[in-house]
């Protein structure tokens, strides 16, 4: 269905990927991955010809889509073969309107009304939106907005879809409603899919190849299996399958747990996990709420919600996309402020304060690190941010370098990859050593190597004596770093309590290693291997 | 966040609507009689209360009557204070000045008489009518609505507005973002320089945005259909037919002796206009999805209106003409009923 023969993609004389041989098949559900910033959004691209159509770069080779060179072809001439959808559906969307945004595509390619009217029927269905038709963009969940989306690439009826990254936003429910949506459409409809993901956890098991970026120009396609074994980026259950040495490679915690009789019993007489304990004594509480209310109008965001946050500690708030993980975090940097209930920060009302002092007592990290960055180069940055909070000089740009020593000082922040950008904005808003630190959604779009640099950087944070709390669905980090969870749903708080027993408690939020080795409690892979060396 | 239904079954032209209160204006510029203002005005407003749309755009009618009151308040208080004196019964008088010698022609404050007032009021009767039946228009039609029954030409046009009506909130919250985080950076020191501390991560983040949206666009088939040969030639006609209006306009308006026939300009150059509006057209291959159509109830409404004109034009002002022509301009209301 998609072939590239001998394809290259330099940019500036650098080469993303060299001398790509490849073959997808038709009905074939192919998901690529790679490092962040290896290329895998590049390689999606070339495939309906979004680079070097949008992007420029010098492609060379032969890419055929559908049986024809798209070489002198425009993306907009591939419509009705390959549907593509991006990163940030939201930004790709073009009415305000579910129905029309479905319609959209059909209107430029000038179908007939009665052939856009029963594509648009036949796509609400199939994709169970509609109950959402006449509603507008801007009130739909995540999940909701990812859905729309791929309903919209769907009604110009092509043979391809290609997705970058479609569950990165989502929480583990929406992720598990969209992936089962994709297989649907492979297996019912026929169609041919390529999804670009870091979550592998969240895939794999649906995938029938793996196009691996190597990310040093090298790219190959293999069935999961091989590619997984070879792989140095994979989820937890492969590693644990890997470390077990299990035979052939489980891809699903069903094929696993067969597989882990051995090493259950094995844990049995094993010490439970060790607790993680506060390294930071004594565990002082810097924050707290006491029932607090904070509504936008007249919807209610966070309801009787009480929680404290201590030095020492890293909390994990989790729930639903729109539970009120947002809200929360907004109400403690002092954007929003309680209706009803009492909240402090080292004894003092957050909305009480003049921004500056609060930015000494409060660090936040927003979901686009972006947001917070402004001068030309890195090592700007770090001297803007001494000057502004009146810190000795070199106190950022050295914090930088405990945090990730190998990022250049002379590079524009957005020349950054994804992770060093996220470290620069955690070194500028942590070099003032605000005791609380908060990060919305820290690890979109993070491979797992940089996920876990994220973790131990938190962790030297939170030993410094950081109150950290990241708003985040990725429950694969969270059960690696998190002391504690708190769940919200609808604005309430519904869950708190250590990590170990608010996870393992709940199907959805539950890490793999734990569904694989229930009943027992161990949640990652270094749990397992903490308590087989104890027992040796 | 309110979750905002918008609605499209049963739903009237958009220029049904236009060419109705276009009826109404006209109804309202060529009568001088203040009740046969009133009826209008009153008609306009049940009509928008009765049949408004959904939609954030259902609001216009109150922001008109804000606008039309506002208008009366300011035209009133300018008047009394500096307005010529009319003689009648005074209501109050208000504290004078003496100007110097040279704004002799001014008068400030004095006395203010009831019939003063009332001269004022009906003067500006007319102005807030029209921004009432302006106002009432727009909350009866939803913008893109009306875009979609726009010539295919113009459909480029269309979706620039439409994008950009859904791309500009998106900037907003940009902006609000951005600000928050810097805010909590901490960043103090002069206010040009936290300008552009928001406005670079901004701009970066709508470039970013923009380009998601174009390869959004490209993919889903955008402009497919539009790089056909004749594009050109309609481009060019319609350039020079729409210069032709505007000189033919310019001569109308301004007689000069050597081109004396300036309706004949008009004439060739609409003429152009339209060829070129139909030959680009007729290059597009788009289509609408869910078109509105022509339905009886509005081919009727224009003819209500050109009613009410005729009836406000011709009609002697008795109280019974009154009560028609104040029945005339609810008929839609009443006719096509309380909208869901």
């Amino acid at each position: 269905m998609i072939s590239l023969t001998n394809t290259s993609l330099r940019y500036q004389g650098d080469a993303v990927f060299s001398d790509v041989n490849l073959q997808i098949l038709a009905g074939e559900f192919v998901l690529l991955m790679g490092a962040t910033g290896s290329g895998k959004s590049s390689l999606l691209r070339v495939m309906n010809g979004l680079t070097p159509h949008l992007t420029g770069g010098e492609l060379t080779g032969e890419v055929h889509v559908d049986d024809r060179s798209i070489r002198n072809l425009r993306p907009r001439d591939l419509a009705e073969s390959i549907g593509y959808i991006g990163q940030d559906p939201l930004a790709g969307f073009v009415s305000d309107r579910v129905e029309d945004e479905l319609a959209f595509t059909m209107e430029s390619l000038g179908l007939s009304p009665d052939v856009m009217r029963k594509r648009v029927e036949e796509t609400l269905d199939l994709l169970g939106l509609n109950a959402l038709r006449a509603r507008s963009m801007a009130t739909l969940s995540a999940g909701e907005q990812q859905r729309v989306a791929i309903g919209a690439a769907l009604t110009a009826h092509p043979k391809i879809l290609l997705l970058d990254e479609p569950t990165s936003a989502l929480d583990p429910t929406a992720a598990d409603e969209v992936l089962a949506l994709l297989q649907r459409l492979v297996h019912d409809v026929g169609m041919t899919i390529v999804i670009a993901e870091h979550r592998l956890e969240r895939v794999v098991q649906y995938v029938d190849r793996i196009i691996h970026v190597h990310g040093d120009g090298h790219v190959s396609i293999s069935d999961p299996i091989t590619a997984l074994q070879e792989s140095e980026f994979v989820p937890p259950l492969i590693e644990l399958a890997r470390r077990e040495s299990w035979s052939p490679l489980p891809l699903t915690i069903r094929d696993a747990r067969r597989l882990a009789d051995a090493l259950r019993e094995r844990l049995i007489t094993a010490s439970p996990p060790t607790k993680r304990h506060n390294a930071f004594q004594p565990a002082e509480t810097f924050a707290l709420c006491d029932r607090i209310n904070v509504s936008y109008g007249k919807h209610n965001a966070l309801r009787d919600v009480s929680l404290t946050f201590s030095r020492g500690t890293i909390s994990a708030v989790m729930g639903r996309n729109g539970a009120g993980k947002s809200t929360l975090l907004a109400t403690f940097v002092g954007l929003k402020s309680p209706d009803k209930g009492a909240l402090t920060l080292g004894g003092h009302k957050p909305s009480e304060l003049s921004s500056h002092s609060l930015s000494r007592l409060v660090g936040f990290v927003p979901q686009e690190p972006g947001d917070l960055l402004f001068s030309e180069s890195v090592s700007a940055e770090c001297a803007a941010n001494d000057k502004d909070r009146g810190l000795i000089a070199g106190t950022t740009s050295d914090l930088l370098n405990i945090i990730t020593p190998e990022i250049d000082h002379d590079l524009h922040p957005r020349d950054l990859s994804e992770g060093q950008r996220l470290a620069l904005a955690l070194a500028v808003v942590a070099a003032a050593e605000p005791p609380l630190l908060l990060l919305d959604e820290p690890t979109r779009g993070l491979d797992y190597r940089a996920k876990a640099r994220l973790g131990t950087i938190l962790r030297k944070l939170a030993n410094a004596g950081h109150a950290i709390v990241l708003a985040t669905h990725d429950v694969e980090l969270v059960a690696e770093i998190a002391d504690r969870v708190v769940v919200l749903a609808e604005g309430e708080l519904v869950a708190d309590g250590e990590t170990e027993d608010v996870l393992t408690a709940s199907p959805s939020f539950a890490p793999q290693i734990q569904k694989i080795l229930a009943p027992s409690r161990f949640m990652t892979i270094h749990d397992v291997i903490n308590a087989e060396q104890s027992q040796a | 966040m309110k979750s905002v239904a918008l609605r499209t079954g049963s739903r009237i032209h958009p220029l049904a609507w236009w060419g109705w209160a276009f009826a109404l204006t006209f109804a309202a510029s060529a009568t001088s009689n203040t009740w046969v203002l009133a009826a209008i005005t009153v008609g306009a407003l049940v009509v928008s209360l009765n049949c408004r749309s959904d939609g954030p755009w259902r609001q216009s009618i109150n922001y008109a009557i804000y606008l039309a009151v506002t208008l009366l308040v300011i035209r009133l208080v300018i008047a009394m204070v500096f307005g010529a004196k009319i003689p009648g019964h005074v209501l109050l008088t208000l504290p004078s000045t003496h100007l110097p010698q040279w704004l002799s022609g001014i008068s400030v404050g004095g006395p203010v008489t009831s019939e003063k007032i009332l001269l004022i009021l009906r003067e500006g009767a007319k102005l807030a009518t029209l921004v009432i039946i302006f106002g009432a228009a727009s909350s009866l039609t939803q913008p893109k609505e009306l875009l979609k029954s726009l010539p295919r030409a113009l459909h480029e046009a269309g979706v620039i507005v439409v994008v950009s009506t859904t791309f500009l909130p998106q900037i907003v919250a940009s902006i609000k973002r951005v600000r928050t985080a810097q805010r909590l950076r901490g960043s103090r020191g002069s206010r040009g320089l936290s300008l552009t501390r928001v406005v670079i991560p901004v701009i970066e983040d709508a470039l970013t945005k923009s380009l998601d949206l174009a390869a959004a666009m490209e993919s889903r088939g955008y402009g497919q259909t539009q790089e056909k040969p004749g594009r050109r030639l309609s481009a060019v006609m319609l350039l020079v037919g729409l210069l032709g209006i505007v000189a033919g306009v310019y001569l109308l308006l301004i007689p000069t002796s050597f081109i004396n026939f300036p309706w004949a300009v008009l004439a060739a150059a609409a003429a152009i206009s339209v060829i070129g509006l139909w030959l680009s057209g007729k290059n597009l291959r788009l289509t609408v999805y869910r078109p509105i159509k022509w339905n009886l109830e509005a081919v009727t409404l224009p003819l209500l209106g050109v009613s009410l004109a005729a009836a406000a034009g011709t009609v002697l002002h008795s109280t019974t003409a009154l009560i028609f022509i104040l029945l005339l301009a609810c008929a839609p209301a009443l006719y096509l009923g309380r909208q869901p």
